[in-house]
């Protein structure tokens, strides 16, 4: 039997790179004769431009080129580009600013104080227009318009209305008229921020030959390449988009951001490298915080709690332009109808515009926002009709084989599994009904133990919509795995080389990646849409797949045995239950000894959705989304001391349905950094928007956990699928998911201690009012 | 666009003077601004750019480095301050190619992922440990309250450190 | 983030040290640890021609406990050997305490006890760069003519955040400042001015050499506690420290200082006065706890809600009175 790696706590390749400092991410590439770049902002959050005037920052010694708008071919760009939401937002500032901080010019000089200068002497002048800061007054008649657009199908006499998504399905009134009990709650999350620790940064440098070598921190190096072509109206042939380690992205490196355009267009106008490096402040002001949302959520329920349908409205406010914020409205509904049944549905969600920053999409996206209003709903109905969380949500939960309303099939979904083995590893329905006990207790220290459940989609489609791979043998029967993949530090290329150890029977150590490089790998869907592993993962079995098959061909013919009596193992091939064999490296040199020069070297290739021709629809949620589903429930364990209101989260429990862990440790690393962050989501982190002004720019200001927050995490998994020999594996997301169960249960939890609800995130008790009542 | 004057540019560049630096162990001239942090030094005149900014306002703790075994913020630290004491920085710490027993905890634990933090993490845990062999999950919460992960959520880190700190 | 250019000095004696502050006139600042001035700096908050270091100065770091004296700790002591230093453990607890309660481990490592009593007022109006700055109109404290905390305000409400101050007030410290005409000794009180803008009485030209608590504060019990959103790095949102003085059970001295809820460590008047002569016990905590919660006026120039911190002082100064009784 061979050896299986599939599965094996491996620890992650680039680990020493990582450990020793030798790892080098966009910031730490420099190159002679590099110039510095500065981006000049709008200090108005609405406004016209009337002049821009560079001579005097032009003059000065050491500026080496500024740019404008007028150097921008009136080019847009948007998260989304298709005919119904066209790109909105131009790479610099043409005629008008939306939001404080837009980016209006951009300079190149010798140094930071001199790119600094010269931004203080760009005169730029300025006719303010009224702005709007707050979504429900941008919506009204009347509203100062931010954008002249229009939906054609939109609900509502609202302006200023960037997206809107709108599906219904069953017979919603019947179910509001038969129903036992109708709740209707309003959930309010806060707007949270990335926090991804290596800052915002781009080197490009256009070199005599007319290529444009760019390095930037991003999550896929083959999306950045195509908006740079399109939008500095070159070739992407001569964009070069170099691979280097990324400090950390979770959403929030993914569109194009202005700042890889200008470095770009400074390095083709002045020929030399060029830098430009966020400031953290800066990152935290004007770069792009997570999409936020209101959401109304009204359920009615027959007698035992089961749903029997849903009216939910969703209010996005995307900011200055639509970033994520179409793409935010229909996974709300995704998220909304994946976990639990849901007969009838009237669903609308709007993406507004406002004058704020613009959002990007942040680790799960919509799902810890309506998982948190529907989690957190779901309890309270259970309150209201006297049924226990569990009972509440097994009597809804999905079950294996089950058709979702846009008639994706959720196979051999764990979700009942997870709940049941979850409330089993915590004793939850014991611990629920003591804290509850206690709730009135005298003490201000208070338990609480709360159940949150998820589902998430594991890739779709969306440009580029192909992943392939490259398995090459070199001499010594070694080989290298060429990949577009990009690891963002979920550890993509530890489990790519798994596959390829697993398919060729090699050691971790006999496989080097090459990855993430446009030029020198094939193209990759990026670490994005939570289908790396699915997607990358097959095109690289395939590819690993066909380099055994001619590998062992040759060996064949020296074995003088059949191909399928063959097997590989310790970097030679051996006629099974025997003991001849023939190494790798003889096998490679045979095949292309015999071959006219052909080395070996495998392709392989796969994409989400195979039988798709398109992804879902934005405008009304119908169309295939995704072909594998993930599931999870998970339980929060929380410690409140009603006194000081503080609220201290003592243990994550997450079982989950990952299809089958390629890296259990990789993906318990996953889990724990998403409990983290649903942590600091539940209880401290929120940012402060004031006016189109951030008040919180900072680590001190923005309560991003430390190591004092860490929550106590463990797993369970549940396997549903499993990795078999010469046939597509099946994998299941496990990096954004786990963000939403937890919100959710955290939120139950404190409810389980004190006795009340949130709404509200982050939750906040307020100190000394139980003494004070 | 005019060429600036060689002699414009001297006035604005201010003066330089030349230091001495002990960083892993040896000793470095360097030519530098009084402003200059130990951080710009590392990175731009040593190229020792393990040591990252992901703040530059002391927050962070990406640019933790040893000053005479003491964890403290390259960021805020003076390079011309730093003169006559022992630097050490990530890439002192497996200086002869062997990874120290910290920093193979962190691969085999998964404590890294994005790795921004990492070099940061190491030498205050590197400095922990010299202090104290036997840290409470406490100590070493607390030891680590300037250095943000964003990935980990710090349960692997801590589980590193702690087999580290039952080997000794 | 780069610096403003400066010059650098770095005398080895305390006599250099004035003589070099005196020659560079205002344009000159103290250098302590930095993790308080450099930050401004980088955020061009402050831009002095020249630094002068207290690195190089070994008289600074002394700390001596002296029988009947009291406890001298040089200006140049970090908080991270204040926090374990023998001495100060065996002598005032509560002070080590306190000082592991700042910031973080690697400011600690640099930040001084100087530094810390003399750390600037801070405001989420204030501790931005020039960048954020051109969307907000400038505040009195960026030299500005408005308020953005107080909108009616006529001076700026920074808010003073400092850990060690308010314990070492309450201990009733004093502070011995240097200058070219001479050493002279002041309560440590005395050098806040109570504005946000300009929250020192006048420095320039002026070194605090060290701080003494006297030996009759050293018999006191005292605490200092912190209310802050993380377990670590953060500010204090409020902070109460408490010194108090028992003879047979009944409190003979009492004194409360606040930090992170004025411009300046704030000491609660009449504090002393309502609990003297009373036993120490629940009913004087409440007491206590109100009269600081009535003093604490806190504003919204601080992440957390104001009137959650107000909270706070109330429950802290009992919790810490509650700590006394066992």
């Amino acid at each position: 039997m061979m050896e299986t790696i599939i599965g094996k706590r491996v620890p992650r390749i680039d680990g020493p790179a990582k450990v020793t400092g030798e790892a080098k991410y966009t910031v730490d590439i420099q190159m002679p004769g590099m110039l510095c770049a500065k981006i000049l902002r709008s200090p108005f959050p609405h406004a016209r431009i009337l002049n821009i005037d560079t001579t005097k920052a032009s003059r000065i010694p050491g500026v080496k080129a500024v740019i404008t708008g007028r150097d921008a071919w009136g080019v847009c760009h948007g998260f989304v580009e298709t005919p119904r939401y066209p790109a909105d937002q131009y790479v610099l500032a043409n005629d008008r600013v939306r939001y404080i901080g837009e980016e209006v010019a951009a300079v190149a000089a010798v140094d930071e104080d001199t790119a600094m200068e010269a931004l203080n002497a760009i005169d730029v002048s300025y006719e303010e227009l009224p702005a709007v800061f707050d979504l429900f007054e941008a919506m009204k008649p009347g509203a100062p318009e931010i954008h002249p657009v229009e939906i054609p199908d939109l609900i509502g006499d609202f302006r200023n209305i960037g997206g809107q998504c709108a599906n219904s399905y069953g017979d919603i009134e019947a179910a509001f008229s038969r129903a036992y009990l109708v709740r209707k709650d309003r959930f309010e999350p806060e707007l949270r921020t990335h926090c991804y620790l290596e800052p915002q940064a781009t080197v490009a440098h256009y070199d005599a030959a007319g290529i444009l070598h760019v390095w930037t921190s991003g999550m896929g190096t083959f999306r950045k390449r195509m908006h740079l072509s399109r939008t500095l109206n070159i070739p992407a042939s001569r964009v070069h988009v170099h691979k280097s380690w990324v400090g950390g992205a979770f959403g929030g490196k993914i569109d194009l951001f202005s700042h890889e355009f200008c470095t770009s267009l400074l390095s083709m106008k002045t020929g030399k490298p060029v830098r430009y490096s966020a400031e953290r402040e800066e990152i935290f002001s004007y770069f792009r915080h997570s999409q936020n949302m209101i959401v109304d959520l009204e359920t009615a329920v027959d007698r035992e709690g089961i749903l029997l349908g849903q009216r939910v409205r969703c209010y996005n406010d995307c900011g200055a332009y639509r970033g994520s914020g179409v793409v935010l409205i229909f996974t709300t509904w995704g998220y909304l109808v994946l976990p639990y049944r849901m007969p009838a549905l009237d669903y609308i969600g709007y993406s507004v515009y406002t004058n704020n920053p613009v959002r990007a999409p942040q680790r799960g996206h919509a799902a810890p926002k309506i998982r948190f209003a529907g989690e957190t709903q779901m309890d309270m109905i259970a309150s209201d009709l006297g049924i226990d969380p569990l009972t509440i949500r097994l009597r809804n939960a999905r079950r294996p084989g089950e058709t979702l309303p846009n008639g994706d099939n959720i196979r051999k979904a764990g979700l009942i599994e997870c709940i049941l083995q979850a409330a089993e590893k915590t004793d939850f329905a014991r611990k629920y009904e003591e804290n509850r006990a206690l709730q009135k207790a005298a003490t201000h220290i208070k338990r609480g133990i709360g159940m949150g459940a998820s589902g998430y989609f594991t890739g779709t489609l969306i440009y580029p919509n192909n992943s392939a791979a490259m398995v090459k043998f070199n001499d010594d029967g070694t080989v290298h795995l060429l990949t577009g993949a990009l690891d963002i530090g979920q550890g993509a290329e530890t489990i790519l080389a798994q596959i390829v150890a697993q398919e060729l029977g090699l050691g971790m150590e006999d496989i080097q990646v090459v990855s993430g490089d446009t030029d020198a790998t094939p193209v990759d869907i990026g670490s994005w849409i939570s289908g790396l592993t699915l997607v990358t993962g097959n095109a690289v079995k395939k590819a690993a797949e066909d380099a055994r098959r001619v590998l062992l061909a040759s060996a064949s013919e020296a074995l003088q045995a059949a191909p399928e009596d063959l097997e590989v193992r310790s970097r030679r091939v051996f006629v099974k239950g025997t003991d001849r064999s023939i190494s790798f490296a003889q096998a490679v040199s045979r095949h292309i000894r015999d071959n006219d020069g052909d080395p070996i070297v495998g392709r392989g290739y796969s994409r989400a959705l195979k039988e798709a021709e398109f992804g879902p629809s934005l405008k009304n949620a119908k169309g295939t989304w995704s072909e594998s589903y993930a599931f999870d429930a998970q339980i929060a364990e929380v410690e409140v001391d009603t006194r000081t209101g503080q609220i201290r989260i003592t243990k994550a429990f997450t079982a989950h349905d990952c299809g089958f862990p390629i890296n259990p440790l990789l993906v318990e690393g996953q889990i724990d950094g998403q409990a983290s962050m649903a942590a600091g989501q539940a209880a401290a982190e929120e940012i402060t928007v004031k006016e189109g002004v951030t008040l919180n720019p900072s680590f001190l200001d923005y309560k991003l956990p430390t190591a004092h927050e860490m929550v106590e995490a463990q797993y369970i998994d549940v396997i549903t699928e499993a990795y078999e020999k010469d046939r597509e594996f099946v994998t299941k997301e496990v990096g954004e998911g786990y963000v939403s169960g937890i919100l959710g249960a955290i939120s139950n939890a404190v409810a389980n201690a004190t006795g009340k609800w949130s709404t509200k995130l982050p939750i906040k008790i307020m100190p000394g009012k139980e003494e004070e009542e | 666009m005019k060429r600036g004057s060689a002699k414009t540019l001297e006035k604005e560049k201010g003066s330089e003077k030349i230091i001495a630096l002990t960083v892993n162990g040896e000793d470095h001239l360097v030519p530098v601004e009084d402003r200059d942090t130990l951080l710009d030094v590392l990175r731009n005149r040593l190229s020792l750019t393990g040591a990252k900014e992901g703040c530059g306002t002391g927050e962070c703790g990406s640019c933790t480095v040893l000053v005479d075994g003491k964890p403290v913020l390259a960021c805020l630290t003076l390079a011309v301050g730093a003169v006559g004491k022992e630097i050490t920085t990530i890439e002192g710490i497996a200086a002869s190619g062997k990874l120290s027993p910290l920093q193979k905890a962190f691969i085999d634990h998964g404590a890294v992922q994005c790795g921004f933090c990492s070099s940061g993490m190491i030498l205050s845990a590197t400095a922990l440990l010299s202090d104290n062999a036997k840290p409470s999950r406490q100590d070493i919460q607390k030891a680590l309250e300037g250095n943000l992960c964003r990935c980990t959520g710090y349960n692997k880190i801590i589980e590193a450190i702690e087999s580290v700190k039952d080997k000794k | 983030m780069n610096l403003p250019r400066f010059i650098y000095h770095s005398p080895s004696s305390l006599k250099e040290c004035i003589a070099t502050l005196a020659d560079k006139k205002n344009s000159a600042q103290v250098l302590a640890g930095g993790s308080d001035l450099l930050v401004r700096m980088k955020l061009r908050l402050e831009a002095p021609g020249s630094l002068v270091s207290l690195a190089d100065i070994p008289t600074l770091k002394d700390i001596v406990y002296r029988p009947g004296k009291g406890l001298t700790i040089g200006a140049g002591v970090t908080l991270s050997l204040l926090a374990s230093d023998a001495v100060i453990r065996e002598r005032c607890p509560a002070l080590a305490d306190a000082a592991g309660l700042v910031a973080t481990n690697q400011i600690r490592t640099v930040a001084t006890i100087g530094g810390n009593i003399l750390q600037n007022t801070r405001c989420r109006y204030y501790n931005r760069s020039p960048l954020w700055g051109m969307a907000v109109s400038p505040c009195f404290k960026r030299n500005g003519g408005l308020c953005h905390v107080v909108p009616r305000g006529k001076r700026c409400f920074a808010v003073y955040q400092g850990d060690l101050a308010p314990l070492l007030i309450a201990l009733n410290a004093s502070v011995k400042i240097v200058s070219k005409k001479g050493a002279e000794e002041a309560p440590l009180e005395s050098l806040y001015s109570g504005d946000g803008k300009s929250p020192f009485n006048n420095l320039a030209g002026k070194v605090v050499e060290g701080l003494t608590i006297p030996e009759g504060s050293l018999n006191m019990l005292s605490a200092y506690r912190k209310y802050r959103l993380r377990g670590g790095i953060d500010f204090p949102l409020a902070g109460v420290a408490v010194a108090l003085k028992l003879d047979n059970g009944l409190v003979q001295d009492l004194r409360l200082c606040l930090t992170g809820v004025a411009s300046r460590p704030f000491t609660v008047q009449g504090a002393g006065d309502a609990a003297k002569g009373k036993p120490l016990g629940r009913e004087l905590a409440r007491e206590e706890g109100k009269l600081a919660y009535a003093a604490a006026h806190p504003l919204a120039n601080l992440e957390g809600d104001p009137a959650a911190r107000r909270s706070m002082i109330r429950i802290m100064t009992e919790d810490i009175l509650a700590s006394f009784m066992v």
